[in-house]
């Protein structure tokens, strides 16, 4: 490959910029000599000629659209609800297609052999009976899953390997090597395509000149490999992704590739295995799955035949995988192909089962548990890469180690000398890469000094393949990974480091990258289903979202009130205020004690602290709900989501400082907009109903709650008068009362206006004839009368169609009877929120063990 | 040979045994859904023939399904749908066991029954599976040693069995109810005091510990040897021991418990790694909440003619298809990699 490579020099054509190469490594655009390499010449003449501060630019603009679109890596991590949004460097790194095909056919010829190792290690362990790999490697790890071999004389066969990747590194003379692989549940090929739409958008014609290769086409082949795992080929298989959930640091891609591919995404407690089948519970009814692409580690994925301790899985998986009632892409087990202990057999492997030279070399890599390496591992080891082969995360760097540590290093391999392997430390190839402080946020778009400039950095390639065992689909591009400084050997997204498109770039031919992945007039293989998961975070994340702003609109209008008592000093507003304190106290009881009444820094400090019911405590529930159906989302609705959070997230950093008045527009702003963009773009049957249903109970609750307390501390009188405005306001109904009533205002008025006036799209009664028509739209058999839910819906609205506002209007007693009034209609109320969450959420329960 | 009288059987080269196992799981609250693995078919081996058996769950499970796992055991997987709040799993099962083998006749030295080499070829792989530490099989000095005072080199491999079977059974005391299956084996062994499981488990620890292949039996016991004998310790319950494999003699198993070489008194049910790797019954289940535990077994002796003799009566009606599927597999996978006896 690197003969390939030095042909295609160009004649002089020195770089005049201060790019350089480093010494002893071999660069991606520029060789030790200081030639461009062909192919990178638009990518160089960009750089070169772009003028300052466009690479500053460049580089905020990447990371913008990629926050704007929600593309994070780590996700709710800590505590304060911290995401990483995911780091893209805009200079993508490039493939000839003159070296591709060479290592296109290393890379498939790879994934075949690693498919025939697993159907043998869980099958006739010919690999191991022949020697052809020591018997410790595999039977003493951790992810070797005994349950899930299939006794070779059943006939049961064990499916392939369908979605593979590799790690790629180039080495000083040009050629890629192998550093490892990903077979449990390889990840990334979603955020390549987020890659490419970000990083062709933001460099737009600039480099315009190349030809890509494009994705789409991978993707398309990658379902279908899956769909061809499905038990039953006859009818359209449902797939869906399981992922481990929110608290996963790739949760991101999860729902991104769920909704590219327009599958479903799930986690464990949507599943459940009946009469050794897989299903999935809907909000209508248990639905068969036919594939799933796990994203689960294998021991997790079943608490009944693995690791007892696991709350990932789901009780009989395995059976069903063992049964061919599923498909698994991959298979249960298919982790035990990741350890490292297995490089240094692979090519006697390729040579006794394909007859081949293996194509793709590995980094050198030695195996303890034979005498002679281990005794080249501990005597070289502050020259090697020591890794545990049983543990993932385990990687020492020899040239980093004290002394003492080397000792005690070489010492823990001397007691498990099985569980370490040495790996030669590769020199990895750099490719130009932005690198400067443009994203602290302190620098602005133009500030005084351009500050980004491109150098090299070491870069690792991420190739992905999906296939059936025998052919295999590989990803023209894939996903690269540069390090966070020019000498960094750890080149991954958890140290620190940036990722990069990839290019394949294409001699001929302007291929125009489609992103879509159901080409219209194809046969859309196995749509999405809405889960009752889905719903019950649609249902709640509306609930807590509508609850904020019912507090938000409390406050405002408090707000309002207060200054208005500071400015003039009458009794009255602070007798109202007084009032409203303990309507605050509904929704977040704790924070609101001491001066009487509260001033807004108070309040703000209320709203602000994490107590149970707080305005942050609603809106980080409201936004947890969101994001973890993060692929059900129109891009509208997305993009408000990410402003509310950066609005709170804000307001949160500077709670010692922002006005009261600072935070609420804002956040009122942005989600009259979210509910507009729901109205807008979200379909009823992709989840828009839950929304609206979740928003249109809780928004009745809130209003009984606060105008039955209320009621009960109203006398008649000029306090009252005031009350009732400020009662309006926090409904946002002073307007319309006005339009309607003239400047008159009494309890008839408002009761009539606020609880009874159909025509005020803020009555209660409006909003329960809403609610009305969306609980009509959930029951399935409507030819068979009112659903449950439906007849106590009625038994609120009924009384309250018969109910006459002059009888709440007259002596103070009647205030009492409108108050136990409307407490009765918040019971039923309740009750409804019951019997919606029992018919149509998930009733999982904690499962427990079998004691023994 | 009409004679009821089982002693008439002591002429026997084997012994009919016939055992009932009941296993019941009592719930505080309804259990929705459950999902068990039950390892309850005695196995069928060179010196022992299953003759029939018959699995009872209730509630009846919805779904039910016999496979063999990666050990050769027959694994039984069902699922019960209905709510409850008791679970009971009956087995009855007929099964002819062979005397105890010479052990004192294997005069070869110890070392011999070590699998050799890292790489060797075909056929040894299934002793391979039992030469590693596990979760609850970790290796130390103290157990290697332990055995290594017995194992001195070159020992006659059958004097040395006997004699660290025996001295195992000396040195730790039998005390029910002083472990649990969680029990840390460190523990067992700083105690002196443990059951059967924790004996098998200490004996794989220090045999392991010397680089023999040893495994883990779970099974039964003849619960009164003799008319008028007392009763046999751990044959209330299931009961285990270990299998030492060896190059000729295939698998040697010891119960360190009553300090015998397991022989016709014995049922094997499942062979693993350790308990946890083919355990009677495991299970998951929805709420339910807490639960109790009780298993009663009995193990008798039939005289052989009770019923037809030998694998003719595999067929006899009454048993359930599923079992009659997992018949035929072992019929026709009676040789595969057989852990006992081959």
């Amino acid at each position: 490959m690197a003969k390939t490579i030095d042909n295609e020099m160009t004649a002089p054509n020195k770089a005049s910029w201060d790019y350089q190469a480093q010494d002893g490594a071999y660069d991606e655009m520029m060789s030790a000599q200081g030639e461009l390499r062909p192919h990178w010449r638009h990518i160089a003449d960009f750089l070169r000629g772009c003028p300052p501060h466009t690479l500053d630019n460049l580089k905020l603009e990447t990371q913008r659209r990629l926050k704007e679109q929600g593309v994070y890596y780590n996700v709710y991590e800590d505590p304060a609800g911290q995401r990483r949004t995911w780091q893209l460097d805009p200079v993508p790194m490039l493939l000839s297609d003159q070296e591709w095909p060479q290592l296109e056919a290393g890379l498939r010829q790879r994934a075949q052999l690693f498919s025939l190792l697993l159907q043998d290690l869980y099958g006739p362990q010919r690999a191991l009976r022949e020697g052809l790999i020591p018997h410790e490697i595999i039977l003493r790890h951790p992810e070797f899953l005994r349950p899930a071999m299939v006794a070779y004389e059943s006939g049961a066969r064990i499916a392939p390997l369908v979605l593979y990747a590799v790690d790629l590194a180039r080495g000083p003379d040009g050629s890629w090597w192998v550093l490892s692989d990903r077979t449990q549940g390889p990840s990334g090929a979603g955020y390549v395509l987020e890659a490419r739409a970000v990083t062709k958008r933001v460099l737009g014609q600039s480099v315009g000149a190349y030809s890509i290769a494009p994705l789409a086409q991978f993707f398309h082949h990658l379902k279908r490999h899956v769909a061809a795992l499905a038990p039953d080929q006859q009818r359209e298989p449902t797939i869906a992704v399981l992922s481990p959930g929110i608290g996963n640091e790739v949760y991101f891609e999860h729902a991104y590739l769920a909704a590219q591919l327009g599958i479903t995404l799930v986690q464990g407690d949507d599943l459940t295995v009946r009469n050794g089948n897989v299903y999935l519970r809907t909000v209508d009814d248990l639905r068969r799955v036919d594939v799933l692409i796990r994203r689960v580690d294998s021991s997790f994925c079943d608490p009944l035949s693995l690791r007892s301790d696991s709350m990932l899985g789901v009780p009989g998986l395995l059976q069903a995988q063992q049964l061919g009632r599923i498909g698994m892409a991959n298979t249960l087990g298919s982790g035990v192909l990741e350890c490292p202990a297995l490089l240094p057999f692979l090519p006697a492997l390729a040579r006794a089962w394909l007859g081949e030279d293996l194509l793709l070399p590995n980094v050198a890599t030695w195996w303890c548990g034979q005498d002679e390496e281990r005794k080249y591992v501990t005597d070289e080891l502050s020259e090697l890469v020591i890794k545990r082969i049983d543990k993932p995360g385990a990687v020492f760097f020899g040239d980093r180690l004290s002394r003492k540590e080397l000792q005690q290093l070489g010492a823990a391999i001397k007691a498990e000398p099985w569980a370490y392997v040495g790996q030669e430390h590769l020199s990895f190839s750099t490719a130009p890469t932005l690198i400067g402080n443009g994203l602290t946020g302190s620098e602005k778009y133009g500030s005084a000094k351009p500050i980004t400039s491109a150098a090299p950095r070491p870069l690792v390639l991420r190739s992905f393949l999906a296939g059936d065992g025998e052919h295999y689909d590989v990803m023209p591009g894939g996903l690269s990974r540069v390090g966070s400084s020019a000498t960094s050997t750890l080149v991954s997204t958890q140290s620190g480091g940036w990722s990069k498109d990839t290019w394949l770039l294409r001699r001929s031919g302007s291929m125009r990258d489609v992103l879509r992945l159901h080409p219209s007039g194809q046969r859309r293989l196995a749509a999405a289903v809405l889960t009752s998961r889905a719903a019950e975070h649609l249902f709640w994340a509306a609930s807590y979202l509508e609850r904020s702003e019912s507090l938000l609109r409390l406050v405002t209008a408090y707000q309002q009130r207060y200054e208005t008592w500071l400015d003039y000093n009458f009794e009255t507003d602070q007798h109202v205020l007084q009032q409203w304190l303990p309507l605050l106290q509904l929704y977040t009881p704790s924070g609101l004690s001491g001066e009487l009444p509260p001033a807004p820094e108070t309040l703000r400090r209320a709203l602000l602290g994490s107590g149970v019911g707080s305005l942050a405590y609603n809106l980080h529930r409201g936004l947890e709900g969101m994001y973890t159906v993060r692929d059900l989302w129109p891009a509208d609705n997305w993009r408000v989501i990410e402003e509310l959070e950066e609005l709170l997230t804000y307001a949160e950093r500077n709670s010692d400082v922002v006005a009261v008045d600072q935070l609420v527009h804002p956040l009122l702003n942005a989600m009259l907009a979210f509910w507009g963009a729901s109205q807008e773009s979200l379909a009823l049957t992709q989840g828009g109903l839950w929304l609206h249903i979740g928003r249109r109970l809780e928004r009745v609750q809130n209003m009984l709650l606060v105008i039955s307390n209320l009621c009960r501390q109203l006398v008649i009188g000029e306090d009252a008068a005031l009350a009732l405005e400020t009662l309006l306001d926090a409904h946002s109904c002073v307007v319309s009362h006005r339009r309607r009533y003239g400047i008159e205002l009494n309890f008839l008025t408002v009761w009539q206006h606020l609880l009874l006036e159909v025509t005020n799209p803020r009555s209660l009664l409006h909003q329960l004839e809403e609610l009305e028509s969306l609980l009509h739209y959930l029951n399935a058999s409507p030819q068979l009368g009112l659903s449950e839910q439906e007849k106590i819906l009625l038994s609120v609205i009924t009384p309250l169609r018969l109910a006459d506002a002059r009888e709440w209007a007259q002596a103070d007693t009647a205030r009492a009877l409108l108050s136990r009034f409307l407490g009765e209609l918040n019971g039923r109320l309740r009750q409804l929120g019951i019997e919606l969450d029992n018919h149509y959420f998930r009733h999982t329960q904690p499962f427990t063990q079998f004691a023994r | 040979m009409s004679n009821a009288d089982p002693r008439a059987n002591a002429a026997k080269p084997f012994r009919r045994l016939q055992v009932k196992h009941e296993t019941a799981y009592h719930y505080q609250s309804t259990v929705a859904l459950g999902y068990s693995l039950a390892w309850l078919t005695p196995r069928s081996m060179r010196n022992q023939r299953l003759l029939e058996q018959r699995l009872t769950i209730l509630p009846k499970p919805r779904f039910q399904q016999a496979t063999r796992d990666a050990f050769g055991n027959t694994q039984h997987y069902f699922e019960v749908h209905k709510a409850h709040t008791e679970l009971r799993i009956q087995s009855t099962a007929i099964v002819e066991c062979e005397r105890a083998p010479d052990v004192a006749a294997l005069t070869q030295p110890w070392e011999s029954a070590r699998p050799k080499g890292l790489t060797a070829g075909s056929g040894e792989l299934p002793a391979w599976e039992f030469i590693y530490p596990t979760a609850l099989v970790p290796l130390g000095a103290n157990y290697t040693d332990y055995a290594r005072a017995i194992f001195t080199p070159t020992r006659p491999l059958g004097e040395a069995l006997l004699a660290f079977n025996h001295q195992l059974h000396n040195d730790f005391q039998y005390l029910p109810g002083s472990t649990a299956v969680d029990t840390p084996l460190e523990e067992v062994w700083e105690n002196r005091a443990g059951v059967c499981q924790d004996f098998a488990h200490l004996a794989i620890a220090a045999l392991r510990g010397i680089g023999l292949a040893v495994a883990y039996v779970s099974g039964y016991l003849l619960t009164y040897p003799r008319a008028g004998a007392t009763k046999r310790i751990g044959a209330d319950a299931s009961h285990a021991w270990f299998a030492v494999w060896t190059p000729d003699n295939g698998w040697i198993h010891l119960d360190p418990t009553n300090d015998t070489v397991v022989g016709d008194e014995h049922i094997v049910l499942a062979i693993g790694r350790d308990y946890a790797d083919s355990p009677p019954v495991k299970g998951v289940c929805f709420s339910g909440g807490l639960h109790q535990l009780s298993v009663a077994v009995t193990v008798n002796e039939l005289a052989i003619d009770e019923t037809t003799s030998g694998a003719e009566s595999a067929d006899s009606g009454s048993r359930s298809s599923a079992l009659r599927a997992i018949d035929r597999v072992d019929k026709n996978g009676a040789d595969r990699d057989g852990i006992h006896g081959d």
